[in-house]
């Protein structure tokens, strides 16, 4: 070899590794490393991008500073790099500096393992270079990659299905055997082999079947050249890349056999479309195979431009390698999905992974792919959104039978499967597909409009489900078609709005005459005992209450959804009696029976208020009333002026008038309280939470949005005046509670007060008895058994009894009335701590010029 | 059970603002002035049997008894297109058709000899309801028809009817101009004793207040007694909108004024009505825009009330009742209750609580409104009495010159004495006190107001 500028050069270099040849094993090495490098140079390898020499510089930094030198020797660096640059600032230092960052990695590598080579360091002389790599990789951090890995890696552009040289692994840098030597490996520059002989080989390889030289290496998953077949770099890279195809078509092959054995509808559609790909690939390979044998004998590869040489075979397959690859990486993505495979909308969604590509040869052939793949998914589609019905064997589908039971044939007969929906369903269309499949599922099953579904829904046209594009227009307007009949079969000819109009007015008691019939009837009952009371009697009460309201004019159906139950079977009392609305088919689907629940809990609290309510007014009307006939008799006596007249006056005594007076005032009080609270519940919640859904409702193109606004509406109320287990019908029952006593204990003492008033006036006992008997006729209960202690035929002992009982109901009137101020106000601190501002309103009207604060206060 | 109520008009001025309550009804009802259904009001979801029933024929016929002393004004009535619309059973004219001659004390015993005519029209009226909650009583307490029958009426219905629900609408005189009727101060102290002791709701009209409404609001130029029979007439058919259109509350009288009344003494209702309209009014200057906000407030301000009365320091609401009519959404309720109570608008009772409430209720639809919301406000206020006060100044005035009380003496019930002016006084100075006691801060630790003391005017 003749010592060229570039070997001395290079042995200079050398030297700066190992100091000078002191001995002939000096010397042998630094040949090694010489030649070594200059088979570097020879190799005119150039890096992947030329990099700056700045950039270069700066990564030697980056690199110093991570092995830890710190900053210093980041700046001695960058200082060397100045000074170099001084000497020639026209030169281009990037490929120097590239040579020595490369190598310095290798002897790096091999140095941390060798104490000896520490007298690197104490070379005095040393250049530039080596100081500059004596700070950059110190040996204690020099851990790098070795110099054949590091080429290799640089030299192979494709990582993915790339081949791994099947090679003797380096010896293992710490290894005692490979001694204080430097070992490099001459790479080989000459073929062991021709070129078309290798051709041969690779096109079994491409096939997928092992060649003479090229094998499949299960451990790597790769195909492999044999170990001792000498090869040069560029030869083994083009192996390597035409191998890949072989790599490819196995893995395709695999996935098609496992398809064959136990795919699902849409990976039988996805294997056959790499079926036929796979076709098309082995046609190409048996051309490929033609085209070898036209190679003229004797010549060379390449020097005709008939025959296959590495080039020329890459080039052609250059496009089945893309698809392949493409497909692969579709078969590995969906294994990665859950269950080891991914089914039905999953697998589009990787397929369509593949469309969103900017390549726009791998979306072309994507699109085709997922267009294959897709036919089974769209017939599935589009026999759900023209006929309802689900015909997916394999459940690749997403939507799924659910077992919602025939109560529930609407929200829970079917369910989407999030995972299923393909990537490129937009949210809304998914919806909708969901929303028409329903609708018709719906129409079919539950509205008895099967005939409508079979000859309405329009068929898609041919081309309208082989483009996404144009299926999703077909789907938006069945979807219009379908939604608009259910809305229409529901809303006309089921009266869907109509009922649940007619439940607020009835329920909710927005009819407010028929909520005064009714409370007016259950008042009228209510001294009854509950086990004389049968089913027909509250049926005939509900009747008469619709009957003596404007509830009469209500539709026939609505009517007879009106129930009139007991709570419970065993309930005690009349008190316990809840009005109910019950729907049939299919509006029970829609309005299920809890929302008709919730209705019933809010309509029997509300009736609960009414009853209070009535009773409270009606006893300030007895009280108005009294009072007049009061001042009537007075006048009337005045009047006739007689002294019998006056005689016969009597006297109240003040305690009872007193109280009275009170109870006309707490009458008024709990009458205004309960008129806010009811006022509240109608205007506040029932009507704000209407508003909305009427408007919504209005607004509504299909059943989920509708149903969606009534159930915001139920919660809107519920949240509000629900269950009576919830805070706000909680907090009120003790004030209902107290009312109901209040009446109870007002109506004895208007009873004891005419007693008292008659029998005063009465001068004979006779005549005493005929009023006492009278009044016992017209008196509540308690009162009865009052008068029947009143009625002891000690005469003189009745007044002064009558006299207490008055007294004493005077007391409780005043101490009843009392306690309501206090759970009033108790009250009013309940809504203060309650979240949000939900109750502010009431407590606003009720406390409207603070009596009860200041009362507090 | 509709909860019927029946009205009964007496004297001119009752007469003349009931054939305006009938028209309004009818209007709004969509019922033709001979009682028959109009064909677009088939479909209503009204309450007609409240204030009609139905005849053989289908005809809507008003629970109503018109009573006159004197053939002309019901004659002009039965002349009118509304003629054909009463059941001339229940129109009593007297024979000599002399009238009461404004005097109370010959209307009064006038009625004792018609009694029993017109308790049995009202017997057949009341055995025609289902559920009677009772009777309306439409009449001026000035003259003599209206008063004084009125008030024999008012004591004979408490008889008869010891459980029924006694309101009056009563039209107050102009006091500032008492050259109308001289005796009017005797006439209207009588009535009111009436009013305190055998009614359990009066609403008062002032004519006063309504005359001022006409010339200030309305912008008319030459007023007449029609423009303020309207008034009342829109206060009428407002203040029964709840009882006649069904909704979630005030579905009947007693549910609507029993938070009125928390004292039953104090049973004297005032009103105030905005925005107010007429086909006469001058449309530029009337109200253009309607918030319940603004319907809300305006309601609040002395010039939209129905009665004169200036308020002092201490006065203020008892409770008070607004009815608002149109398309309202409740936040905006909500809204303006908040804004009047933060600015303290209106001024409650110390003693107890008070509050405004609101009753919505939906306008007919088969009257064209100019304007989205309108409101009645029915309100307690103290500073009512000042109004009674008046009646009393003016009465002793009168009675301290003995001035007129010969037309008087002619009747059974003054010719012994006079003390039924006296009583009279007493029961209406008693009624002022109630409701100055009511202003009072202890006012429930107080007695039973009767306590007598010297009249506080």
């Amino acid at each position: 070899m003749n010592a060229t500028e570039l070997d001395n050069a290079l042995y200079r270099y050398a030297e700066t590794f190992l100091g000078r040849a002191g001995d002939a094993a000096g010397h042998q090495r630094r040949e090694q490393l010489v030649r070594y490098l200059r088979s570097i140079v020879g190799s005119s390898i150039a890096p992947t991008h030329q990099r700056s020499a700045e950039m270069i510089v700066e990564d030697m930094q980056k690199r110093l500073a991570q092995s830890g030198r710190g900053t210093q020797a980041a700046i001695a660096v960058s200082r060397l790099f100045g000074r170099l640059r001084q000497r020639d600032a026209s030169y281009d230092w990037a490929a120097v500096l590239q040579l020595l960052a490369d190598t310095s990695h290798a002897t790096a590598a091999h140095a941390g393992n060798h104490s000896s080579l520490s007298y690197l360091a104490a070379s005095a002389a040393a250049p530039m270079a080596q100081q500059m790599h004596m700070q950059a990789y110190p040996p204690e951090h020099a851990h790098m990659m070795e110099i054949e890995g590091e080429r290799m890696r640089r030299g192979m552009q494709t990582p993915d299905q790339g081949m791994a040289v099947d090679e003797p692994q380096p010896p293992p840098p710490a290894a005692p055997a490979a001694g204080p030597q430097l070992q490099f490996r001459e790479l080989d520059t000459h073929d062991g082999v021709a070129e078309t002989e290798l051709l041969r080989d690779l096109v079994y390889v491409m096939q997928g079947v092992d060649g003479a030289y090229v094998r499949w290496n299960k451990a790597t998953q790769r195909y492999a050249v044999d170990a001792g077949l000498k090869l040069s770099r560029p030869t083994r890279e083009m192996v390597a890349s035409v191998a890949e195809l072989g790599v490819l078509a196995r893995r395709v092959q695999e996935y098609v056999a496992w398809v064959d054995a136990r795919g699902r509808l849409l990976e039988q559609s996805f294997g056959a479309e790499l079926r036929s790909e796979l076709e098309a690939y082995f046609k190409l390979v048996a051309e490929i195979e033609a085209r070898l044998h036209e190679t003229p004998p004797g010549s060379l590869a390449g020097e005709t431009p008939r025959g296959a040489t590495f080039r020329r075979v890459l080039g052609w397959a250059a496009e089945a390698r893309a698809r392949l690859r493409l497909a692969v990486r579709a078969i590995d993505d969906m294994a990665q999905a859950p269950g080891g495979s991914a089914a039905g909308g999953a697998l589009l969604s990787t397929i369509s992974g593949f469309v969103d590509n900017g390549d726009p040869f791998v979306q072309a052939a994507a699109r085709r792919l997922l267009h294959t793949a897709a036919q089974p998914f769209t017939h599935i589609l589009v026999q759900w959104v023209t006929t309802g019905s689900l015909n997916d064997p394999y459940g690749e589908f997403f939507v799924r039978e659910a077992s919602g039971g025939p109560d529930r044939l609407w929200s829970r007969q079917f369910r989407v499967v999030q995972d299923m929906i393909p990537v490129h369903y937009s949210r809304d269309q998914t919806r909708r597909i969901y929303q028409v499949g329903r609708s018709l599922a719906f129409l079919r099953g539950a509205c008895a409009d099967a005939e409508w579904v079979a000859t309405q829904v329009a068929q898609p046209q041919p081309g309208e489900t082989r483009d996404a594009r144009r299926l999703e227009l077909f789907i938006r307007r069945t979807a219009a078609t379908a939604n608009a009949r259910l809305m229409h079969v529901l809303r006309d000819a089921f009266g869907l709005t109509r009922h649940v109009a007619a439940i607020r007015r009835l329920l909710l008691f927005q009819q407010g005459d028929f909520a005064l019939a009714l409370a007016a009837v259950l008042e009228a009952h209510g001294a009854r005992d509950r086990r004389q009371i049968m089913a027909h009697d509250l049926s005939a009460a509900l009747d008469s209450a619709v009957r003596s309201s404007n509830a009469q004019h209500e539709a026939a159906e609505h009517l007879a959804a009106l129930v009139l139950a007991f709570d419970r079977p065993e309930a005690e009392s009349w008190e316990q009696v809840t009005l109910r609305y019950s729907l049939g088919r299919p509006l029970s689907q829609v309005i299920e029976p809890g929302h008709l629940q919730r209705y019933a809990a809010v309509g029997s609290f509300l009736l609960r208020l009414k009853r209070i309510d009535g009773q409270l007014t009606a006893l300030w009307t007895q009280h108005m009333t009294s009072e007049r006939a009061r001042r009537r008799s007075a006048e009337l006596a005045r009047r006739s002026s007689s002294p019998a007249a006056s005689q016969r006056a009597y006297e109240e005594p003040a305690k009872a008038q007193q109280a009275v007076r009170m109870a006309a005032i707490a009458v008024s009080e709990m009458v205004q309280f309960f008129h806010q609270v009811q006022r509240f519940i109608s205007l506040n919640v029932v009507e704000g939470a209407w508003a909305v859904f009427a408007a919504r409702e209005q607004e509504a193109g299909d059943l989920d949005k509708w149903s969606e606004a009534h159930d915001d509406f139920v919660a809107a109320v519920y949240r509000l005046v629900g269950g009576s287990a919830a805070g706000f019908q909680r907090s009120l029952a003790p004030l209902v509670d107290t009312a109901f006593q209040f009446v109870g204990v007002v109506r004895e003492l208007h009873s004891l007060r005419a007693l008292a008033e008659r029998s005063a006036s009465s001068s004979s006992s006779s005549a005493a008895v005929s009023a006492a008997a009278s009044a016992s006729a017209s008196a509540p209960m308690p009162v009865a058994e009052r008068l029947a202690r009143l009625r002891v035929p000690d005469a003189g002992d009745r007044a002064g009894q009558a006299a207490a009982a008055l007294a004493e109901h005077a007391e409780r009137v005043h101490s009843i009335a009392a306690r309501f101020r206090e759970q009033v106000q108790a009250l009013m601190r309940a809504l203060a701590h309650n979240a949000g501002n939900d109750y502010q309103m009431l407590a606003v009207s009720i406390d409207f010029n603070s009596a009860y604060t200041a009362a507090r206060t | 059970m509709p909860r019927e109520i029946i009205t009964i008009q007496t004297g001119q001025c009752g007469n003349q603002i009931g054939a305006e309550f009938w028209r309004q009804l009818c209007l709004e009802h969509g019922i033709s002035s001979d009682g028959m259904l109009e064909d677009f009001a088939t479909t209503g979801n009204d309450r007609k049997d409240v204030f009609f029933y139905q005849a053989d024929d289908d005809h809507y016929i008003p629970r109503s008894i018109l009573v006159d002393l004197e053939p002309r004004v019901i004659n002009n009535l039965m002349e009118s297109p509304y003629g054909n619309l009463y059941n001339p059973e229940n129109i009593y004219v007297s024979k000599d058709g002399s009238g009461a001659g404004n005097n109370w004390a010959n209307g009064y015993s006038q009625g004792e000899r018609i009694c029993e005519d017109i308790l049995e029209m009202l017997d057949r009226e009341a055995d025609n309801s289902d559920s009677l909650e009772g009777f309306n009583l439409l009449h001026s307490i000035a003259g003599g028809t209206g008063s004084g029958l009125g008030s024999f009426l008012l004591e004979r219905l408490s008889d008869r009817y010891p459980k029924k629900l006694l309101q009056t609408y009563s039209v107050f005189p102009n006091n500032e101009d008492s050259s109308d009727v001289v005796v009017q101060p005797y006439n209207s102290l009588l009535t009111l004793k009436r009013l305190a002791k055998n009614v359990d709701c009066v609403i008062v009209l002032d004519n006063a207040a309504l005359t001022r409404i006409v010339a200030d609001r309305l912008h008319i130029q030459k007023p007449d007694i029609s423009h303020t029979n309207q008034l009342v007439s829109t206060v009428l058919s407002a203040s029964t909108t709840t009882l006649r259109y069904p909704s979630y509350m005030n579905n009947d009288l007693a549910s609507m004024i029993s938070p009125l009344i928390p004292v039953p003494k104090c049973h004297f209702i005032s009103t105030a009505y905005t925005p107010f309209t007429s086909a006469d009014a001058d449309t530029t200057k009337v109200v253009r825009k309607t918030t319940v906000l603004d319907v809300m407030r305006r309601l609040l301000q002395p010039k939209n009330k129905m009665v004169s009365t200036t308020p002092t320091k201490s006065s203020c609401y008892m409770s008070i009742l607004n009815i608002i009519q149109g398309d309202v959404e409740p936040t905006e309720v909500h809204k303006s209750l908040l804004r009047i109570r933060e600015r303290q608008i209106a001024k409650f009772i110390p003693w107890g609580p008070a509050s405004i409430q609101v009753a919505l209720t939906k306008k007919s639809p088969y009257i064209q409104s100019q304007h989205k919301v309108s409101g009645l406000m029915m309100a307690n206020h103290t500073s009512i009495a000042g109004l009674f006060g008046r009646t009393l100044v003016q009465y002793d005035r009168l009675r301290k010159r003995n001035a007129f009380l010969d037309l008087y003496r002619r009747e059974q019930m003054f010719s012994d004495s006079l003390d039924e002016f006296d009583d009279s006084r007493e029961t209406v100075i008693d009624l002022i006190n109630e409701y100055r006691a009511c202003e009072g801060r202890d006012y429930l630790q107080g007695g039973t107001g009767t306590a007598g003391g010297s009249p506080a005017v």
